[in-house]
């Protein structure tokens, strides 16, 4: 359902091009691993994917219809109900409970908070984070920092999970976590890419997409 | 986003961010107490100042005919009493003397006013009954000075003529000076010397002096004299300016300095949080939901913060002497939230305009 046709970005008018006219088809229920030499643009195509950039030319396709023109609320919305976004830090807001940040993304597709407490309590729970539930992002580690990350990644149940090196700064135990839990995540039906460097990773992903 | 979710996220916000939701209230409170120690104190002065402006004696417009040519008729009485501009109206002689009939001459002399027209419109009855034409009521200190025990009796003018005198008054604002001595009740057929007019207000002066003078009909303008509260209108539209464009400077300086320094602290707080905001992006916010956000934390902030001010600034005048109308303390808060708000949607234009991806991106 996620493909990109003849795709081209460049940050700036006259800067350097990416990705050279990329066209691919992401398989649902894969994991896709996309990988390459710094600065080849890995995260970025996670960013076009997630439609926050716009793709210089080419088009980005969900369900066979192209997404790039649409207005930025339109955007906004796909992005909120379609998609789950896993960064490299988690990026927690350090103000509020881990419960509200796993809430977060379902209050922007249109839930409200009650209707959706109940579903982050159960994804805390299955990542055995449920009793942080109520702390701090200072007060849990990178990784549990992390498993809040993926849970307010499927919070919408998306169809698109991107994770731009979601096991970056973690060890290799809380790394394998993560691991399993975007496999499950892509046995479920979801088409799940991760953009990496890490071999360790790509030995994890079921397809590489290299740039 | 829901409408219902936005005010609540925002809420959680404005609650979760405690520093720079306590700066803006702090800055709300600061400018609403500022705006009733200056802008309410001037306004409650010009009130005072009006309030006095606008007393009956205030608006008492009196129109002589000088040469005594029967001008003032009880017609001429009538169509006055019907004008909208008009509140009371009543037809004068000038005062003439009058003594305790029973004393006799060599008895203490006292004012004595001969009223055309209702005289409750002048006197108050407080003992006795309402004169018939050719009798008289008398107020207390002329009746002290008269000698009379009770406020029935007689008095007699130079010439002789009787006024009975049936019960007692007194004077109502401005015909205070008829508490000097007695009204006697003219005959309705005749003229009296003057035209006493009080007026609804000091700004419809001009125009009933005009029409008054238009019924009156003198052949020669110097046939009557005027003493209008005209000049005291204009009086009045020159307080009411000069303090209240000093209230308005006042009030644009306090709520632009307000709404500057507002401002600054979300402008602050963007750039603070570009982070969160990226993150919001990232998510699912769309652009509008992001301002929406701002402008909502910000206003939630800037309630407490309005409504303490508006009290310490209504007790610090309330002290000082100079009541401010609890109507314009209210307004003063309901603006200070409106700047408030109207100051956040520019740094939250900012904020959402922002490319959240540099800021997300780790290195």
């Amino acid at each position: 359902m996620l493909a990109v046709d003849d795709l081209h970005f460049a940050y700036r008018r006259g800067r350097q091009e990416l990705f050279g006219g990329l066209t691919h088809e992401f398989t649902p229920g894969a994991v896709t691993g996309v990988t390459g030499p710094s600065g080849r643009g890995k995260s970025t195509l996670l960013y076009v994917l997630g439609l926050m950039l716009r793709p210089s030319a080419g088009q980005v396709r969900y369900d066979g219809q192209p997404v790039h023109g649409l207005s930025d609320v339109d955007r906004s919305h796909l992005r909120a109900v379609q998609v789950g976004f896993v960064f490299q830090d988690a990026v927690l807001d350090a103000s509020r409970s881990v419960l509200d940040a796993v809430v977060e993304p379902a209050l922007y597709a249109g839930a409200r908070r009650r209707d959706v407490v109940g579903r982050a309590r159960e994804l805390l729970e299955e990542l055995g984070i449920e009793i942080r539930a109520e702390h701090r992002p200072g007060e849990i580690s990178g990784g549990q920092a992390q498993r809040v990350a993926l849970c307010r990644a499927l919070v919408n149940d998306p169809r698109v999970v991107l994770a731009d090196e979601p096991t970056g700064n973690l060890d290799r135990d809380n790394a394998d976590v993560v691991l399993r839990v975007l496999r499950r995540a892509a046995q479920a039906g979801r088409t799940v890419v991760i953009a990496t460097h890490d071999p360790y990773v790509l030995e994890h992903v079921d397809e590489v997409l290299a740039l | 986003m829901r409408l219902s979710t936005l005010v609540e996220e925002a809420a959680r916000t404005a609650t979760a961010q405690r520093v720079s939701s306590a700066m803006v209230a702090v800055l709300c409170a600061a400018i609403c107490t500022v705006t009733l120690l200056t802008v309410g104190r001037t306004a409650a002065a010009e009130e005072t100042v009006l309030a006095r402006l606008d007393t009956a004696g205030s608006r008492l417009l009196v129109v002589s005919d000088d040469r005594d040519a029967g001008l003032v008729t009880p017609a001429v009485l009538q169509v006055l009493s019907g004008l909208d501009t008009v509140e009371r109206v009543v037809g004068v002689d000038t005062p003439f003397d009058v003594v305790n009939g029973v004393v006799g001459d060599g008895a203490e002399r006292v004012p004595a006013w001969r009223v055309a027209g209702d005289p409750a419109q002048v006197v108050s009855l407080v003992e006795g009954r309402w004169p018939a034409p050719g009798e008289a009521l008398v107020s207390d200190a002329a009746r002290r000075r008269l000698g009379m025990a009770e406020p029935f009796g007689f008095a007699t003018d130079t010439a002789g003529v009787e006024y009975p005198v049936v019960g007692a008054f007194t004077a109502r604002a401005p015909f205070e000076a008829f508490e000097a001595g007695l009204v006697v009740v003219a005959d309705p057929a005749t003229a009296t010397d003057s035209v006493h007019l009080v007026v609804t207000g000091v700004e419809a002066a001009r125009i009933t002096e005009a029409l008054t003078l238009a019924l009156l009909a003198p052949p020669d303008l110097s046939q009557v004299s005027v003493q209008s509260p005209a000049a005291l209108a204009d009086l009045q539209r020159a307080v009411s300016g000069d303090l209240g464009e000093y209230g308005r400077g006042i009030l644009l300086l306090t709520l632009g300095g307000g709404a500057f320094l507002i401002a600054v602290v979300v402008l602050a707080e963007v750039l603070l949080r570009r982070r969160d905001l990226g993150r919001r992006r990232a998510l699912g916010a769309s652009r509008w939901a992001l301002v929406g956000l701002m402008v909502n934390r910000t206003v939630i902030a800037a309630m407490p913060g309005a409504a303490v001010g508006t009290v310490v600034g209504l007790v610090a005048v309330m002290r000082a002497g100079d009541p401010v109308p609890v109507g314009f303390a209210v307004a003063v808060a309901l603006l200070t939230v409106l700047v408030a708000a109207v100051a956040a949607v520019l740094p939250a234009v900012l904020a959402a305009t922002r490319d959240p991806v540099s800021v997300l991106r780790t290195p």
